[in-house]
């Protein structure tokens, strides 16, 4: 597990906190900057966890307006910025999950089964693997998706969290207001729950085809 | 190897290779546009705000500060004794012209003084220079420094051997002279 930290990354410039202090003081490009380093990981947090890029894009959107609004109250010794997002995120997610559990999506929305925004992603572009290798590779991808998607909030979180983000178990413990000793037994228990889900899935798409017979007139 | 454990690791490859996919995605750019634009008009409005409260607690603080300076006057005003403002006195002409009637001219400049806070020394000659003082009228009383020579010019003779003698000049309502009070 990778740890996070406040302190500044090679090549970034200054310090979350110096940013954040800055952008409290209405500065721009303190507010730019800190977007621009930790944009990717709420929307990826917001994608994986709501299932649609445009969601995810308001997600991330609203998280930013609640730094802009709330960047005089943040408290580093709290939290670092990154848990700070995360939780914020959380908090955005879980909202709109609830605001639209009343409606049932038609399809998969954009985004969910492909690799979007990848320039060149897609078929073929894989430079070692076969059309059929890319087009299986796919088909896994979407039904990994599918399976965390169909996992309970409480577990999908951390899986996202954890597992497709690279947060510790103690950040993870931290953005979701849980003991670390909570996070692992859901981690544990959303890994039972996906590969059962996937098992699932791999023997439907194994189940064979029902076999068309041509009439011999 | 069980099956658990392989069920594991290929959960884990795919986890994997899900949050390499996932890596290269990144919300549109028009979201950081539209933030930043959103940025901008928050910061207008909060700078609007500062301003607006900022002149409101300095209105109020100056209207804080016009009250207590008025209350503060106003009470000064209650406590003080109260100041007779002293009436225009005519131009003194000078010695040569001075009627009989006339005070004497000052050699010094005339020193005002309430009447509560007139001398200790006993002073209980009065001349009348004047018309009488009228029952109730308010009579203020100037100290003087005159010439000796001018009491007796007067018809006053005044004991000492000063030069000059200090004198209380009782002036009537009407500015003029009334009457002499010299010290024994």
């Amino acid at each position: 597990m990778r740890e996070q930290s406040a302190a500044p990354r090679p090549g970034s410039g200054q310090a979350d906190e110096d940013l954040m202090r800055r952008t409290a003081q209405g500065d721009r490009e303190a507010f730019a900057a800190i977007y621009r380093r930790h944009h990717a990981l709420v929307f990826r947090f917001a994608r994986l966890m709501i299932g649609s890029t445009e969601a995810a894009e308001d997600v991330v959107q609203e998280v930013f307006l609640g730094v802009m609004r709330s960047a005089a109250r943040y408290d580093p010794s709290r939290s670092t910025l990154t848990t700070y997002l995360y939780g914020a995120a959380r908090h955005q997610v879980r909202r709109r999950l609830l605001r639209d559990r009343l409606f049932v999506s038609l399809d998969d929305g954009p985004g969910l089964g492909q690799a979007c925004g990848r320039p060149g992603a897609g078929l073929g572009t894989h430079p070692t693997s076969s059309t059929a290798d890319e087009l299986s590779r796919q088909r896994d991808l979407r039904d990994l998706r599918r399976a965390i998607l169909a996992l309970p909030p409480r577990y999908r979180e951390i899986v996202v969290l954890c597992d497709l983000q690279d947060v510790s178990y103690a950040d993870a413990a931290q953005a979701v207001g849980c003991a670390v000793g909570t996070v692992r037994s859901r981690l544990h228990r959303a890994r039972q729950l996906l590969t059962q889900k996937m098992q699932r899935a791999r023997a439907c798409a194994m189940t064979p085809a029902r076999t068309t017979v041509r009439c011999e007139v | 190897m069980s099956r658990r454990a392989v069920d594991d690791t290929a959960l884990t490859h795919a986890l994997r290779a899900l949050a390499e996919d996932e890596a290269h995605i990144e919300p549109a750019s028009r979201v950081e546009a539209a933030l930043m634009a959103r940025f901008d008009e928050y910061r207008r409005t909060l700078r609007v705000l500062h301003r607006r409260t900022h002149t409101l607690v300095r209105g109020a603080a100056t209207m804080a500060a016009g009250v207590m300076l008025f209350g503060a006057v106003m009470l000064e005003r209650g406590l003080a004794p109260v100041h007779v403002e002293p009436p225009r006195r005519p131009a003194m002409p000078p010695t040569s012209a001075l009627p009989s009637t006339s005070i004497a001219p000052v050699t010094a400049a005339a020193v005002q003084a309430p009447i509560e806070s007139q001398s200790s020394e006993p002073r209980s000659t009065v001349v009348l220079v004047g018309g009488p003082i009228a029952s109730g009228e308010l009579v203020q009383v100037v100290r003087m420094r005159v010439d000796r020579s001018a009491l007796s010019a007067l018809g006053i003779t005044q004991n000492g051997s000063a030069d000059t003698v200090e004198i209380d000049v009782l002036v009537g309502e009407d500015g003029v002279a009334r009457g002499l009070r010299l010290p024994l």
